[in-house]
């Protein structure tokens, strides 16, 4: 039964997110549509919590993105999860402690990284199957928008959101590679 | 570091199990389910989308002046449609002619669609409709506005959904003939924002800002005559052998909420 209440609020929060990240891209004016709810949540997710399950959150979420993307099914959905995972350990263990710097770091960072998995993953499809998926120089200025929007966004959220979220607010790592170092 | 390398191969053994079970169809109720759950909501968030961005167009708070400035827009549109087609009309011969009068005398069969949502990646400027593989929509074929205007290609099917790509997307071409004295042809590409540029137009031709575009039938689905837009501005350098010209698409492709498919060129092929 709690397994249950736990995959039910689960499968709910992913449809939600999902939604709301649509919602905000198709409702803000440019170039404030540039801004990735998905990552911005995923990255407060990290920051909070640390727990595995975030790149779950990342698959789920993705995977109905994918849906409506116009890249071939799976490079998003690769890109997005990878990305989670290597933030989600960079976070784990490079980090010391959370706050707003470490927020837009940590978002900039995840990105980054799906930026770059994705540009990857569509330039060797490209050269595969010849369709032109990606125009690089204007990729570039498109993804360099959305990590400046959505880290500016990032860190107003936090700052909002540590004064109510407890595990959010200022305090160390429980796990830092750098923590275990010192001791 | 063992552990974590086995953490990384079990993710991208799922992706691979998750893109492997896509392609072989084994998903699909799953992507259906899922689709029915968004596709609703999408739709009624990109009709509020469009309800907020046409309200600030507008500059006012008087219910019957952004009326009358949506009507007027209405059938600024209209009339620019008119005004082309009756242009190529007095210039092509009758057959020609009537080839052009795309609306009214070729049997084209159109399928309206509802625009269910937008882009949601940050690449790409495509629309999401609610007609799909079921509905005998294919890749390629041209979508127009209800008032005849280009909007742009199909580049995805699925069961019940189309993304059609816009034509300001960067990946968008389109080849295109301007009305003037030459009949210039080239090729109308997105990428600039939400302007579209038409390239590769001989230097030697002349173009004046004001002159109206339409498709030229040399892109494969797509007919002539479909109205693309206007020429705004003409960029024109001596060492190049192409001059290129800024297109003001007539209509806000953002703001569409119906759009027709044209689906009679394969109609009429099968036919012959």
């Amino acid at each position: 039964m709690k397994n249950l209440k736990k995959l039910t609020k689960f499968i709910l929060g992913v449809i939600g997110i999902t939604i709301l990240h649509i919602a905000l891209t198709l409702i803000l004016p440019n170039p404030f549509s540039a801004f990735n709810a998905l990552f911005c949540i995923l990255s407060l997710l990290i920051l909070s919590r640390g727990l595995g399950y975030v790149v779950w959150v990342a698959f789920f979420t993705h995977f109905i993105i994918e849906l409506y993307a116009v890249t071939p099914f799976g490079i998003t959905l690769v890109s997005s999860t990878i990305a989670i995972l290597f933030t989600l350990w960079i976070y784990r263990y490079l980090f010391t402690n959370k706050s707003w710097y470490t927020a837009g770091t940590l978002v900039v960072v995840s990105l980054l990284f799906y930026r770059l998995i994705f540009s990857i993953l569509a330039l060797i499809h490209q050269s595969i199957f010849g369709a032109e998926l990606l125009v690089l120089s204007k990729a570039v200025r498109s993804f360099g928008l959305e990590i400046l929007i959505t880290s500016i966004a990032t860190i107003i959220i936090y700052l909002v959101l540590s004064k109510i979220i407890p595990t959010l607010s200022k305090q160390k790592v429980k796990r830092s590679w750098f923590k275990t170092l010192n001791s | 570091m063992n552990k974590k390398f086995k953490t990384f191969l079990s993710v991208l053994g799922i992706l691979i199990l998750t893109i492997l079970l896509h392609y072989f169809g084994a998903s699909e109720p799953v992507e259906n389910f899922l689709r029915n759950i968004i596709n609703p909501t999408s739709q009624k968030i990109n009709e509020l989308s469009v309800k907020i961005k046409g309200d600030t167009e507008t500059f006012s708070s008087r219910e019957e002046l952004k009326q009358a400035y949506i009507d007027t827009k209405e059938k600024l549109i209209n009339e620019k449609v008119e005004r082309s087609k009756l242009e190529l009309a007095l210039k092509e011969n009758k057959k020609l002619k009537e080839q052009l009068n795309f609306l009214n005398k070729r049997d084209f069969s159109y399928l309206s669609s509802n625009v269910i949502g937008k882009n949601i990646e940050q690449i790409g400027n495509t629309l999401i409709v609610n007609s799909g593989k079921k509905d005998g929509v294919k890749i390629g074929q041209p979508v127009i506005s209800q008032a005849g205007v280009l909007v742009g290609k199909v580049a995805k099917v699925n069961e019940s959904t189309a993304t059609v790509r816009l034509l300001h997307d960067s990946q968008s071409k389109i080849a295109a003939t301007i009305l003037n004295k030459n009949k210039s042809i080239g090729l109308v590409e997105g990428g600039f924002g939400v302007s579209i540029k038409m390239n590769y137009i001989p230097q030697n031709e002349k173009i004046d800002v004001g002159d109206k575009v339409i498709t030229s039938g040399l892109s494969e689905k797509v007919p002539r005559g479909l109205y693309i837009g206007t020429v705004e501005a003409v960029e024109k350098e001596p060492y190049q052998p192409f001059q290129r010209s800024v297109i003001n698409p007539s209509i806000d492709l953002h703001k569409v909420s119906l759009v027709s498919i044209i689906t009679s060129n394969e109609k009429s092929k099968e036919a012959n």
